[in-house]
């Protein structure tokens, strides 16, 4: 039964358009027959969820598959909740308004850690119980698939399972077992996850139990005898053939990113070493131009968008990036169709191709060095020199551009108050480029944005044994090189604040006992912490005391070599002790090479496919 | 040769909540969707040449709404009218389309508009209420505050107002006003109800509004749009 909307409510929040569904190409379907409704949870706001690839693809894919009906739900805003609260209305899937409870499956994407306590409130509105012992044979599934996901276990209570990888073709395996399995009539919720346990790529954390030392690390997985030891990520081992929507929702408010993105390829074959997308990834997938040009235009024609936004990890490793370019510049222009290239490395052929591409006004150009001296970007495998950087000013400037916006991250391991100057020096040569350069009304308007981060150490990255940097050090560290920026007056420095970063690199690393800490901090009335004006730290740090735990031993704690942490029963393709020796270097400063220069043997071979086998 | 073409469109139930500048970005790329390609504007930012009558309020349907867009290559009207409502999402539907003989923009023509208020009243009677409205309407002056982005200033809507009906339907009270719109003298028909809701004591749910015509001035009498 859909839920009541009536105009008093809708009238009365803001953007209520977020909550009607109603949009071009949303798919609504006669619920008598379909046999399996899934809803596809996004934790976040609609204009952040709608601007996901990802929810696009499986939307697509399980739409496509007349038995099942696939919806989308977002988190509400708090005035939108506030009402729903206040009225009984439970949480709803925007193409039937129909309850969350109705559904088989409640599909979460857990796209970065600080969305957990969303899901909690998600799951609490839809009258959903939140851990995942306490649903019945009358409860949806609750799974999540999506980055975050790779190390599962602080949100181990809450699933009954969680994909991990790439979700094309997993997803209906799992749909057709749970055909097979609803026509049992006897058979229990715990059967189902049991026909789980056979596909790859999925992991119901419940037949797994965790045993600590007195200290605290783990001392060992326990499993129920049917359950895999090693739980191996899905890839799609053949991207060009991959799945892809032929058409796409066109909401009506604007999201985030409000255009047709097209995905060159997965992977990155950089390997910075701090970067997890780089090694969760792998190996490097490719889709042939041809494929991307028609895949581009049959979006372009059934949504109407105006723009095109090539979404890939590092664009510029597109291995046929020009003939492509080529290709779809040629029909883009016909079409007065914008071409947006977000991750492009900065050099002469892709200033080419932005000048070629991009007929609106020259947008400003981004960098990001990541760390300020050669020695720390040695360090983290960010392998790019100060000449490429400063050279790449040069061509800036030659082409006019104005605006420069500069990424660095605070707090990387090894680094060094000088690594910390070296970041002003650098912005300081970048300005005596424009400064020594002809042309001094360039000089006159330039402005620089330099941001800096706070590192978070993550898993499956050659970092996932490293401390994180104390706070009062990271805001040391900050303010030194907010005085040294404050003579330039060309750059606008920003910053991170800390108490995020040191909150994420908790949930990034935690096993399942940080649960009961997002559960608490659920309680405080902690949601939306990635948003500034939501996030209540001291509600989070509150939620660590009542439940007797100390965030400094997920965050700032170094591990062993030998020690065995909370994500080793999963396997991305990538071998720890790869991680381990990439470390070691890391240690020693020295760089490895790409994928496509040199094999370094992650392990990602074990796919068959993609840059491996080039 | 480009040509612009008035059209005449609904914005329903389903489209209700959506804001006029989701609107403008739906119709658009509903433009593109079916096919038909609008001149662009010259410049750095070149934009499709279409322009909208008056602005529906958040929350407010209506059957008469108004656009000119500048078509590339003109079709006929009737496959005009077909390739875009192949396009448009449920609850928008375009019904009429025409090359204006005037060529001053939709906008500028409006001098009128006629809104349908349909309330349920909570603590009273519906003959109560009814009369409490027309009480309210037929006094001489009817002030309220109107907000804009600096300050804000009392207005008398009834000196924006041409006529009013107010009947009882059911367990509604029915409301059809006639009143300044356009960008001479405009009376945004959430703040009739503003002025409602303040000088009653009792309480009654949001009303339901519906903008039923849009006018223009003709011989000083008010002719629909197109």
């Amino acid at each position: 039964m859909p839920v009541n909307l009536s105009n008093q409510i809708l009238q009365g929040v803001e953007k209520p358009a977020a909550y009607t569904g109603g949009e071009y190409n949303s798919i609504v379907k006669n619920i008598e027959q379909v046999n399996i409704r899934f809803a596809f949870c996004f934790p976040d706001t609609y204009e952040i969820g709608m601007s996901h690839l990802g929810m696009k693809i499986l939307y697509h894919v399980l739409n496509k598959r007349e038995d099942i009906w696939c919806e989308r739900v977002f988190a509400p805003k708090t005035d939108m909740e506030q009402i729903m609260r206040e009225e009984g209305i439970s949480l709803y899937a925007l193409e039937s308004k129909d309850p969350l409870s109705d559904f088989d499956f409640l599909g979460f994407t857990l796209q970065y850690e600080m969305c957990y306590t969303n899901v909690l409130n998600m799951l609490d509105l839809g009258n959903v119980p939140l851990l995942a012992k306490d649903r019945t044979k009358d409860h949806p599934f609750v799974l999540a698939g999506g980055s975050c996901t790779y190390n599962p276990e602080p949100m181990a209570d809450f699933f009954d399972f969680f994909v991990l990888g790439e979700g094309e073709e997993v997803t209906l395996e799992i749909m057709d077992a749970y055909a097979v399995w609803k026509k049992q009539k006897d058979a229990t919720r715990k059967d189902f996850l049991k026909m789980l346990t056979k596909i790859q790529g999925v992991y119901v954390p419940g037949f797994y139990d965790v045993e600590y030392n007195a200290d605290g690390t783990i001392k060992e997985m326990t499993k129920e005898d049917f359950a895999p030891s090693v739980i191996q990520k899905r890839i799609i081992t053949d991207f060009d053939k991959a799945v892809f929507p032929d058409n796409d929702i066109v909401p009506f408010i604007e999201p985030v990113h409000d255009r047709v993105a097209l995905e060159l390829f997965r992977g990155c074959i950089r390997g910075c070493r701090f970067c997890q997308a780089g090694f969760t990834y792998r190996p490097v997938r490719e889709k042939k131009p041809d494929t991307l040009v028609k895949q581009a235009l049959q979006l372009l024609d059934c949504t109407g968008h105006s723009e095109v936004a090539l979404t890939s990890l590092s664009t510029s490793d597109y291995s046929s990036l020009g003939e492509f370019a080529n290709k779809l510049t040629e029909e883009t222009e016909k079409r007065k169709v914008n071409l947006s290239l977000p991750s492009l490395r900065v050099d002469s052929f892709s200033l080419d191709l932005m000048e070629k591409t991009q007929k609106v006004r020259k947008s400003g150009l981004t960098f990001a060095p990541e760390a300020g001296t050669q020695r720390l970007r040695d360090i983290i495998n960010k392998n790019i020199t100060e000449e490429d950087i400063l050279n790449a000013v040069k061509i800036a400037n030659a082409g006019g551009y104005t605006t420069i916006k500069l990424y660095f991250m605070l707090g990387l391991p090894g680094e060094t108050m000088e690594d910390v100057e070296g970041i002003a020096h650098l912005i300081n040569k970048i300005t005596d480029v424009y400064r020594q350069s002809e042309n001094k009304k360039l000089y006159n308007r330039l402005s620089i944005t330099a941001s800096t981060s706070f590192f978070v150490p993550k898993p499956f990255t050659p970092f996932q044994w490293v401390p994180q940097l104390s706070k009062e050090e990271y805001l040391n560290r900050q303010q030194h090189l907010d005085k040294l920026l404050r003579d330039n007056r060309k750059v606008r420095y920003n910053w991170h604040e800390g108490d995020l970063s040191t909150l994420e690199a908790v949930m990034a690393r935690g096993d399942r006992r940080v649960g009961k800490v997002i559960y608490t901090a659920w309680e405080n009335g902690c949601k939306f912490d990635s948003w500034d004006e939501h996030f209540k730290y001291d509600n989070w740090t509150e939620a660590f005391k009542t439940c007797g735990i100390d965030p400094l031993f997920y965050s700032m704690r170094e591990r062993e070599k030998g020690e065995v942490l909370p994500w080793d029963h999963i396997d991305i393709g990538v071998s720890r002790d790869f991680l381990w020796s990439e470390y070691e270097c890391a240690k020693k400063g020295e760089t490895t090479p790409d994928c496509r220069t040199f094999c370094s043997g992650c392990g990602a071979t074990t796919f068959g496919g993609g840059v491996c086998y080039e | 040769m480009s040509e612009t073409v008035r059209f005449q469109f609904g914005k329903g139930e389903q489209v209700r909540f959506i804001s006029h500048l989701d609107l403008m970005r739906c119709m658009e790329r509903s433009f593109r969707r079916a096919g038909i390609m609008l001149s662009h504007t010259e410049g750095f930012n070149p934009h499709p040449k279409l322009s909208f009558g008056l602005p529906l309020p958040v929350g407010v349907i209506s059957k008469a709404c108004y656009m000119d867009a500048v078509i590339e290559d003109l079709l006929p009207m009737e496959e005009l009218i077909q390739r875009l409502n192949k396009a448009l999402p449920e609850g928008l539907k375009v019904f009429h389309a025409v090359i204006p003989e005037d060529k001053k923009a939709v906008m500028s023509l409006v001098s009128h508009a006629r809104y349908l208020f349909v309330v349920k009243p909570l603590d009273c009677p519906i003959d109560v209420f009814t009369d409490e409205i027309k009480n309210i309407l037929n006094q001489e002056s009817v002030y309220i505050e109107k907000e804009t982005k600096k300050k804000s200033k009392m207005i008398n809507i009834k000196d924006m107002i041409q006529s009013y009906e107010v009947k009882q339907d059911g367990d509604n009270v029915v409301m059809e006003i006639m009143c300044d719109a356009g960008s001479v003298s405009n009376l945004n028909p959430m703040l009739i109800w503003k002025a409602i809701a303040m000088y009653t004591d009792y309480k009654s749910e949001l009303p339901s509004v519906e903008r039923l015509g849009l006018y223009k001035t003709e011989n000083g009498k008010p002719v629909p749009v197109i």
